[in-house]
């Protein structure tokens, strides 16, 4: 294959060495001489040598001149394609734009890295071709979502790319790749994959190798290129969270930062600093010493000032990976939270009301100093509930009820649904059927169906725990994952109910959790989020009647106030959300219409955004999708009285890892893709395109051969012009 | 010697170099000058002067017709002395040395060594091959300088210095001009006079045949009676064997050959390049060739031939002298005349 094939009219030049060679015979000079029979006899001695030696050197001038053509038509060792195969490639060009991409040398980032290689690669297109550019990360971003002749406009938006804080994943957007070339079919079809070969990037390996080999199969060739630095050292805040289950004001709350060594070397003396909003850092902690892919929780405090957004962040020293250098959260602090018990079995004296312990829990104050306390708790009877408004509280708890009315039932459901919460505790008077089919079935806030009630109540030898797990998963429960809490499991149940999980997994269980299970495997506390708000359901009492659980306060208190916390938390959980989530703030519905204004995360030298409250269903909302930086966003809504809503995003911890594709895994890819390993950045990419593009290219060899044969030309002609 | 005389004359030369022209003493200058008006002048005043002091002289014995017939205008050009000997019956008496007999009453002869002249054929090859002259194509040459004058010039210039010199030391000249056969032959003279008849002829000749030197070497060898000198001057471009063949009769006859074998000076470099077409000057076909590139073997051939021609001359005792057209006259001859004079004393 000739890469200029017009070069070989070149080969036409072969006649020129022996044009030149008649031309000359006819030029040549008349000599009028004596002494002719020496020149017979020299000439009759040396003809035939001289006829060689001719026919040798015009032999040697064809080839020459044979074998420069040839070079200038760029033979490839590829032959196959023929003499005027198409050229043209149609490049799908995926750049890896995750946040590991950001992991720099101290002067190239390996996004530069990356920005190079696509640059060299679009250098490297023949004539005419076309390109696609996506970003990848864990979503396929059509950067130019349709192949385009204007490889200059390609240049331009690789060279603006820039760097988000999304998780990796390029199965996404080789598909979409896959997709956009399925339609092409007058080029060669080519998948180019730019990318630092970060093992999370490749998770789905399987996959991936099937939609190549899919792709193979119908001609797209795909090749990967892997960009550097790597990195060896890494450290990282790979999770913040506010420890206490909620965010009174002028309270010391504890936040839990967790400090990760994603790299190869003990890292010691790591400072950790605690900031809220622009503030001083409010406190820092130190870790000694986090051995290699260790991963170690620091509290640190910090008091919010007043009720309102408030970010908090805390932040190691900056390395080589900016990505996880620091983590923000969004806390909204509050003044004051309300609630309302309704208590199904007051009983005689205050100590023996359903909910004397829940109070006292959610309230642990003096009683003189409940007034100020920051949680205003209201406590009911059931008969009460049809009056109650359930509006002005922010949760509601239900303690032994039996049943409900059809008009608080549905009252109650609109508020869960509009985002109140509600936490419900069975006991001697609740009535499992009617919670079944109203709660459960009718109005679906329940996460499960209430069972039999398993053991007795009056004796203390024969009781069940809650399962000691590792890892808790829940939110809730997470504060039980520190040892140094205490656990779970030392809390006896006498008596519960069975919590009967909806079998079928319909959109509604995608909404159910299990905070806690018993040892033997059932669950013990269940939560469900239902429209904006959130149920928890607990399977034992409040009350210490079939429970030792109120009886201790080490594991009551917090988790009644994680519990809350869960609930109202509920509202704000969108105030946080991974890279890439939308934001969504359900707005008043009065602000429908008014525009807002997203400041985005301020380091990452981006306009700011602007959108429009809008209705969708029946809730006025603002929806924000744009969110690839981690850091703070910030929502104005525009009205008679401004309205700021802030929210963080935070990157995805396995982003930081520094873990590459293995060698099997690479074997892997490479039967489906050519990798080009480019991570010590030593291979001239466009080079190593064009080649597996095109072959290997013959005319340096072919130069040198020429130059060679020149060489050798000049040296015979001139020997052989010598007089012999 | 006889030849002082002639020194003597040509000496008294104007300050600054010879000049042939001025007045000067002397018959032979004047006949020099006389001659100038009316014939081409093939004498080079140098070369004149200088061989003429040098003199000619032949090698061996030959036989010289002037004996005694005139008396020394020449000092020294006498009977001299050399030895006695006993008297035989049927010795002529006028030598018998009268003082011994008186003396000694022994009968002794005087004897004397004659001094005789010598007759000079000089045969010039007057074949095509030696109109060949390098000044004809300066475009050719480069490393070598070419010769200003054809090699028949050349050779007709050492022809006429040689007869002037022969003719001005007394003795007498025959000068033939040849290429297949003797195309013009001027006899035998005594008379310095006819050297300007002998440079007219030379000058008016234009060569046309081919050579054959070998027949007319033969035929000369056949018609020259007395012993006598031989000048050959040609290229020898012919067929070596029929002309040493010839140089072997004359020297059969009890001659003296002297061989001046001229040759161009790009014929004895052939320093031509690119692609030359030769055309041979005696009806040789055409050759085309580089001579770059068989320069060497060319040189192979032509020292080969040279030096056949050499061993051949020196095999008979005759001199062979390499005379290249690019060299002066006077150098060739004054270096020939003077290697003579040592070899012959």
């Amino acid at each position: 294959m000739f890469l200029n094939p017009i070069m070989l009219l070149g080969l036409s030049a072969l006649s020129v060495p022996v044009l030149i060679h008649l031309m000359n015979r006819r030029k040549f000079q008349r000599l009028a001489w004596a002494a002719m029979r020496f020149v017979q006899l020299s000439v009759q001695k040396n003809q035939r040598r001289m006829h060689v030696e001719d026919l040798l050197l015009l032999i040697l001038r064809c080839l020459l001149l044979a074998l420069l053509a040839l070079a200038l038509a760029r033979p490839t060792l590829r032959a196959a394609a023929g003499l005027f195969a198409k050229q043209r490639v149609c490049m799908v060009l995926v750049v890896d734009q995750s946040g590991s991409m950001q992991a720099q040398d101290g002067v190239n980032s390996r996004l530069d890295n990356a920005k190079k290689a696509a640059e060299a690669a679009l250098d490297a297109l023949p004539g005419g071709s076309s390109v696609a550019l996506l970003g990848a990360s864990d979503i396929a971003q059509g950067l130019i979502p349709e192949p385009t002749a204007d490889l200059n406009l390609a240049r331009k938006s690789v060279r603006e790319l820039k760097p988000t804080d999304r998780s990796s994943d390029v199965l996404a957007a080789l598909r979409q790749a896959v997709d956009i070339l399925s339609r092409i079919s007058d080029a060669k079809c080519e998948i180019l994959l730019v990318s630092d070969g970060q093992a999370a990037a490749f998770a789905r390996l399987e996959q991936i190798r099937q939609t190549l080999r899919e792709a193979a199969a119908a001609g797209v060739q795909s090749r990967i290129v892997l960009v550097g630095p790597r990195i060896e050292q890494n450290l990282g805040v790979s999770d913040l969270r506010l420890a206490e289950g909620l965010a009174p004001i002028n309270r010391p709350l504890r936040f839990e930062a967790q400090v990760t060594n994603y790299g190869t070397a003990i890292a010691q003396a790591i400072r950790v600093a605690l900031q809220v909003d622009q503030d001083a850092p409010s406190d820092e902690a130190i870790i000694d010493s986090l051995e290699p892919g260790q991963t170690r929780s620091v509290s640190c405090f910090a008091r919010l000032k007043s009720a309102d957004y408030h970010m908090v962040s805390a932040a190691v020293a900056t390395d080589r990976q900016p990505l996880d250098d620091r983590r923000a959260i969004v806390v909204r602090a509050i003044a004051q939270l309300k609630l309302l018990l309704v208590d199904g079995d007051p009983g005689r004296s205050a100590t023996d009301a359903e909910t004397f312990y829940l109070r006292q829990a959610l309230q642990p104050v003096a009683p003189a100093q409940r007034g100020e306390y920051y949680l205003q708790v209201q406590t009911i009877t059931p008969a009460e509930l049809e009056q109650a408004r359930f509006e002005e509280f922010d949760a509601v708890m239900i303690a032994n009820v039996a049943d409900f009315s059809d008009t608080s039932l549905s009252a109650l459901s609109a508020y869960v649904r509009r985002g109140g919460g509600l936490a419900i505790f069975p006991g001697h008077n609740t009535q499992p059927a009617f919670y079944n089919s109203k709660l459960f079935k009718q109005y679906g806030l329940l996460p499960a169906q209430l069972g039999a009630a398993r053991g007795d109540a009056g004796q203390e030898k024969d009781f069940i725990t809650l399962r000691a797990q590792k890892r808790y998963e829940h939110p809730v429960a997470q504060l039980w994952n520190d040892p140094a809490s205490g656990s779970p499991a030392s809390a006896h149940f006498f008596r519960s109910y069975e919590l009967q999980p909806a079998a079928a997994q319909g959109p509604e269980n995608q909404a159910t959790r299990v905070l806690f299970y018993y040892s033997d495997g059932k669950p013990a506390v269940m939560d469900k989020s239902v429209g904006y708000g959130q149920v928890v359901l607990f399977s034992s009492t409040a009350s210490a009647r079939w429970n030792d659980l109120p009886l201790r306060p080490g594991l009551f208190v917090p988790l009644m106030h994680r519990t809350l916390g869960s609930l109202i938390r509920r509202q704000d959980e969108a105030l946080n959300v991974p890279v890439g989530q939308p934001l969504v703030y359900r707005a008043a519905a009065e602000l429908l219409g008014r525009d807002v204004m997203i400041t985005r995360p301020a380091d990452r030298q981006v306009p700011k955004d602007s959108r429009k409250v809008e209705m969708a269903g029946s809730q006025a909302l603002v929806r924000y999708d744009n969110t690839d930086w981690a850091g703070e966003y910030e929502m104005d809504i525009t009205a008679a009285s401004p309205l700021k809503i802030r929210f963080a995003a935070q990157a995805e911890a396995g982003e930081s890892s520094l873990s590459v594709l293995s060698a099997t895994q690479r074997q892997t890819l490479e039967q489906v893709a050519q990798v080009l390993d480019n991570s010590e950045g030593q291979l001239p990419v466009a080079k190593q395109l064009q080649q597996a593009r095109v072959g290997t290219e013959w005319s340096t060899p072919l130069i040198l051969a020429a130059l060679a044969l020149a060489i050798t030309e000049s040296i015979l002609a001139h020997r052989f012009s010598q007089a012999k | 010697m006889a030849r002082e005389i002639h020194n003597g004359a040509f000496n008294k030369t104007a300050p600054g170099g010879y000049n042939m022209r001025a007045p000067s003493h002397g018959t032979a200058q004047r006949n020099v000058i006389m001659a100038e008006t009316q014939t081409p002048d093939l004498l080079d005043p140098r070369t004149i002067s200088q061989a003429e002091a040098l003199g000619l002289a032949a090698r061996f014995v030959v036989e010289g017709y002037m004996a005694g017939d005139h008396k020394s205008p020449f000092r020294g050009f006498a009977i001299e002395f050399t030895q006695h000997r006993e008297y035989v019956p049927g010795d002529d008496t006028r030598h018998l040395d009268w003082k011994v007999l008186g003396r000694t009453d022994r009968y002794y002869l005087k004897q004397y060594e004659q001094e005789t002249n010598f007759v000079a054929h000089v045969l010039l090859d007057g074949s095509e091959s030696m109109r060949y002259g390098s000044q004809a194509h300066p475009r050719l040459g480069h490393a070598t300088a070419a010769a200003k004058v054809c090699k028949l010039d050349y050779a007709k210039a050492l022809a006429a210095c040689l007869c002037y010199l022969i003719l001005h030391q007394r003795d007498a000249v025959a000068v033939g001009v040849f290429d297949a056969a003797m195309q013009m032959y001027l006899p035998r003279t005594g008379n310095p006079q006819s050297v300007h008849n002998i440079m007219r002829v030379l000058s008016a000749y234009d060569p046309h045949g081919q050579s054959g030197i070998g027949t007319v070497l033969h035929q000369m060898a056949g018609q020259i009676g007395r012993k006598g000198l031989v000048i050959l001057i040609s290229d020898l471009l012919d067929d070596e064997q029929s002309v040493l063949e010839g140089i072997q009769h004359l020297r059969f006859g009890g001659h003296e050959v002297i061989l001046f074998h001229v040759l161009d000076p790009f014929e004895l470099e052939f320093p031509f390049d690119g692609l030359v077409q030769f055309e041979g000057l005696e009806q040789i076909p055409l050759v085309q060739t580089r001579p770059r590139e068989i320069r060497k073997s060319y040189l192979r051939e032509l020292e080969g031939f040279r030096t056949r021609m050499r061993e051949g001359c020196e095999k008979q005792q005759c001199h062979f002298v390499s005379v290249n057209t690019a060299q002066p006259l006077h150098e060739v001859l004054a270096g020939y005349l003077s290697f003579r004079q040592r070899t012959t004393r």
